[in-house]
């Protein structure tokens, strides 16, 4: 059971940032409000940022908070792995630093 | 021209997360006394604190799009856990919670660590722009 949410939860912080990635896609030519409503990446990133969110949900029901709350904190490194391949973005020492930090912050407020 | 990008979008993020903080506590307590009346007044007055929190979703989704738009995705994203940093104002501040070593020095590593990313990049924005 354990394993399973471990595995949903990575699964959910995945989708999280794949989710993300799409809607920064969707942003970049949007001009007017209908160029977002009418807009398939953002509906598409809202989409499965709505399905990270049920993998998590079904993930907290078998799997203490503490655990799972830290491991969805991995999500920054997949949005910064996602953000340096295919928007071209450079993730710098400084940056990778700060996620690093995040991550650790989010695990010792998550633990205690 | 780039750093007035990204002051906009760490603005922006910020207020996203102001209102997604807001928004989880009003949906938590109004879908565990969700009631269902046959009237639309009643429907709305009782459940006013679950319509509130995604009130609050919404707003805080929508903020999210526009601070990607001006910002990098790694960058932005990140910056999403300064909810963190609100949640445990809240509940020192308004919850009268235990102030614990290990929870203080979780926020303070947050926060450096948001400190760090908002003070990285211009260049990687640069190259971007100019493609």
């Amino acid at each position: 059971m354990r394993a399973i949410a471990i595995i949903l939860t990575i699964a959910s912080a995945a989708f999280c940032s794949i989710g993300s990635l799409y809607l920064k896609k969707g942003t970049k030519k949007a001009k007017k409000a209908s160029d977002y409503l009418f807009n398939k990446k953002i509906m598409l990133g809202m989409s499965i940022y709505l399905a990270a969110t049920v993998l998590y949900l079904v993930a907290l029901r078998m799997e203490e908070l503490s655990v799972l709350f830290s491991i969805s904190a991995t999500q920054y490194i997949f949005t910064a792995v996602l953000a340096k391949n295919f928007e071209k973005e450079r993730i710098t020492a400084k940056r990778w630093a700060g996620i690093m930090l995040i991550i650790a912050g989010i695990a010792l407020i998550s633990i205690s | 021209m780039e750093k007035s990008n990204k002051t906009k979008a760490i603005v922006l993020i910020i207020i996203c997360t102001l209102f997604a903080t807001a928004a989880q506590p009003l949906y938590k307590i109004g879908i565990s006394r969700l009631s269902l009346s046959n009237s639309i007044i009643s429907l709305i007055t009782e459940n006013i604190a679950v319509i509130a929190g995604l009130f609050f979703y919404g707003l805080a989704a929508i903020f999210l799009i526009f601070a990607l738009k001006y910002g990098e995705l790694s960058m932005t994203m990140p910056l999403m856990a300064t909810s963190y940093i609100w949640v445990f104002i809240i509940s020192i501040v308004f919850l009268h919670e235990k102030l614990s070593a290990q929870k203080l020095s979780g926020t303070l590593s947050i926060v450096a660590g948001i400190y760090l990313i908002a003070n990285s990049g211009y260049k990687a924005e640069n190259k971007i722009k100019r493609r």
